[in-house]
């Protein structure tokens, strides 16, 4: 419980990170125009939100290996997956905070329905966790830290072209549309369409489950690949 | 300067034919695009990612063929998304997956037979070189064992060559003192004792006893001179029988009663040398390995031989090791010196050391 405690308060003490986790969220509900009528592009800026807001948690990590202090935290008995595990917790809580406002603001300003926002909230929630675990795994092949931060960036930029975020995909050559499968913002922006897509009561659709599928399986792999990586 | 060098292994080999083959299955993919061949390349890196991960679960390469098997009716690539599984389970040495390759006599294609072969081969030659690497490895470890026990083995023995050389020193002036005593000493005192009772025969020429005398001081001088140098050579240090009885007395862990028999005198320095490191070195396992509450050791000295017995009432705490490197390099020394060292491990762990005395 200590370890997650001050990495919640180390991960939320950065400007950015309340900026990424609340003020950004809360500034992109309230501009009507980008949740209402044909333009939907709220609901993929979101994902890029959550995107920041995982690599301002997720830094907590990185400077315990690079400081050292993951060292010395394991020289008490805790084992390396107690701390891992609080780690990758207090990123998830403030992510989880911030889809809960979107959905109950969303909800209240432009008439969400009850099986809408959930079904957002379960997609941004497993795409959070993909997120995050993309991130720590990111931050296990470096031992700097603004290199990893910037290349995260440049990551995330493109991850967000070619997932179809910002640009629709089919603008894309064939071999760029599949290209960005690789990465869970493909399948959270594929998720996301198949909400939209979908008529008032039947959220439920095959390719919303798929992609949450897709996103459940990156988390897992890009967890096993994270554990496996000396952190030390 | 950095020495490091990449050390190619046959574990390096195997994750980069693994990544080479997800990057060309996921080529042949993005032909496509189809979601089904994309989830069983997730589906396949994740349990990748899960054998790299956890060892323990290398057998879930069979989960791998027969999902791959099923699905290739759904796919048209998943008859060579079976070529990665069948390319692991040989890479871990499970031949039986050789059986993946009955898919072949069911639908033969010859390009699917030789991306088969190819994979299935290259799995037993990396397996093989793994094989052969570990027993290399192994050999290398056991090499060094070796070496380093002789390494301890001749520390041992020059410290036991710097002993033996103090102790013979110390033995030697110990004799030249016994013998300056009884002999030379015993003679000159008896002749002062004579020359004094002779004294009082003398009495008429006053110079002459005057030199008599003189010559009785300096007789009287030089025997104290003598017994000063006697005990200033005599051994202040312990030897012998009396030193492992010192050892007895000194140990902390248990009581330890100490028996001796038969004549010790005749024992050589580098005998006494054997037995101090060979009671040290029982004494000293004895508080390491065991529970003893008591040890009892004896010494008999026979003409011919000498033979000390350690036993102790202990259990080994720890029965995987039953004679250590110390116990093995005292073998070495009493072979050396024409003796033995036997160990018994029955209801009382004994050693009995044995050396020959031999005449000088």
């Amino acid at each position: 419980m200590t370890i997650f405690r001050y990495a919640l308060i180390r991960g939320l003490r950065s400007p950015f990170s309340i900026a990424c986790n609340c003020i950004l969220p809360i500034a992109l509900i309230l501009i009507r125009p980008l949740w209402t009528g044909d333009m939907t592009a709220g609901f993929f800026f979101i994902a890029f939100v959550i995107i920041g807001g995982t690599l301002m948690m997720s830094q907590s990590i990185l400077t315990d290996k690079i400081g050292g202090t993951v060292i010395r935290i394991l020289a008490a008995p805790v084992t390396m997956l107690h701390y891992l595990v609080a780690n990758l917790l207090a990123c998830m809580v403030p992510l989880l905070f911030q889809l809960i406002l979107i959905c109950i603001l969303g909800s209240a300003l432009y008439g969400w329905s009850t099986g809408f926002s959930l079904a957002l909230f379960l997609c941004y929630t497993v795409f959070s966790l993909a997120s995050v675990s993309m991130a720590f795994a990111w931050h296990c092949l470096f031992k700097d830290r603004d290199t990893s931060l910037n290349s995260f960036g440049i990551l995330a930029t493109f991850m967000a072209l070619l997932g179809g975020l910002f640009t629709p995909l089919d603008i894309l050559p064939d071999p760029l549309q599949y290209l960005g499968a690789i990465f869970p913002v493909y399948w959270a922006a594929r998720g996301l369409d198949a909400i939209l897509a979908a008529d008032i009561g039947s959220y439920v659709s095959g390719d919303y489950w798929l992609s949450l599928a897709a996103m459940l399986l990156f988390t897992t792999a890009y967890l096993l690949y994270g554990g496996k990586r000396r952190i030390i | 300067m950095s020495t490091h060098q990449p050390n190619l292994s046959p574990k390096l080999c195997f994750w980069l034919c693994n990544t080479a083959g997800f990057s060309l299955l996921f080529a042949f993919w993005l032909g496509s695009g189809e979601v089904s061949g994309f989830f069983l390349l997730l589906f396949l890196i994740v349990m990748a990612l899960l054998r790299w991960r956890l060892p323990e679960f290398n057998i879930t390469v069979a989960i791998d063929i027969i999902v791959c098997a099923a699905l290739s009716v759904m796919w048209e690539y998943p008859p060579f998304t079976l070529a990665l599984p069948l390319f692991a389970a040989m890479y871990f040495g499970f031949y039986w997956a050789a059986l993946g390759g009955l898919y072949l006599f069911l639908n033969f294609d010859p390009s699917l037979a030789a991306v088969f072969a190819l994979a299935a081969l290259c799995g037993v030659f990396l397996n093989l070189w793994a094989q052969e690497r570990q027993e290399r490895l192994n050999y290398r470890d056991k090499t060094a064992g070796r070496y380093y026990e002789l390494e301890n083995l001749q520390n041992d023995l020059t410290a036991a060559l710097a002993q033996i050389e103090r102790m013979t020193t110390v033995a030697e002036r110990t004799r030249i003192a016994r013998d300056i005593h009884d002999n030379a000493g015993h003679e000159i005192v008896a002749a002062y004792i004579s020359l004094q009772t002779a004294r009082t025969l003398m009495t008429e020429d006053t110079e002459a006893l005057e030199l008599y005398d003189a010559a009785l001081d300096r007789l009287n001088n030089g025997a104290n001179k003598i017994r000063e140098a006697v005990h200033n050579l005599s051994a202040v240090t312990v030897l012998g029988m009396e030193t492992l009885q010192d050892i007895c007395q000194r140990f902390p862990a248990c009581a330890v009663e100490f028996k001796g028999y038969g004549d010790t005198s005749k024992i050589p320095v580098y005998a006494w040398n054997m037995l101090e490191s060979c009671l040290n070195e029982c004494l000293t396992n004895v508080a390491r390995h065991s529970t003893a509450q008591h040890v009892s050791v004896s010494l008999d000295a026979t003409p011919h031989i000498v033979r000390l017995c350690v036993e102790n009432d202990g259990v080994a705490k720890s029965n995987k090791r039953p004679m250590g490197s110390g116990l093995r390099n005292l073998r070495h020394r009493a072979a050396a010196i024409g003796g033995s060292l036997s160990v018994d491990a029955g209801e009382v762990f004994r050693v009995i050391c044995v050396i020959p005395i031999k005449e000088e």
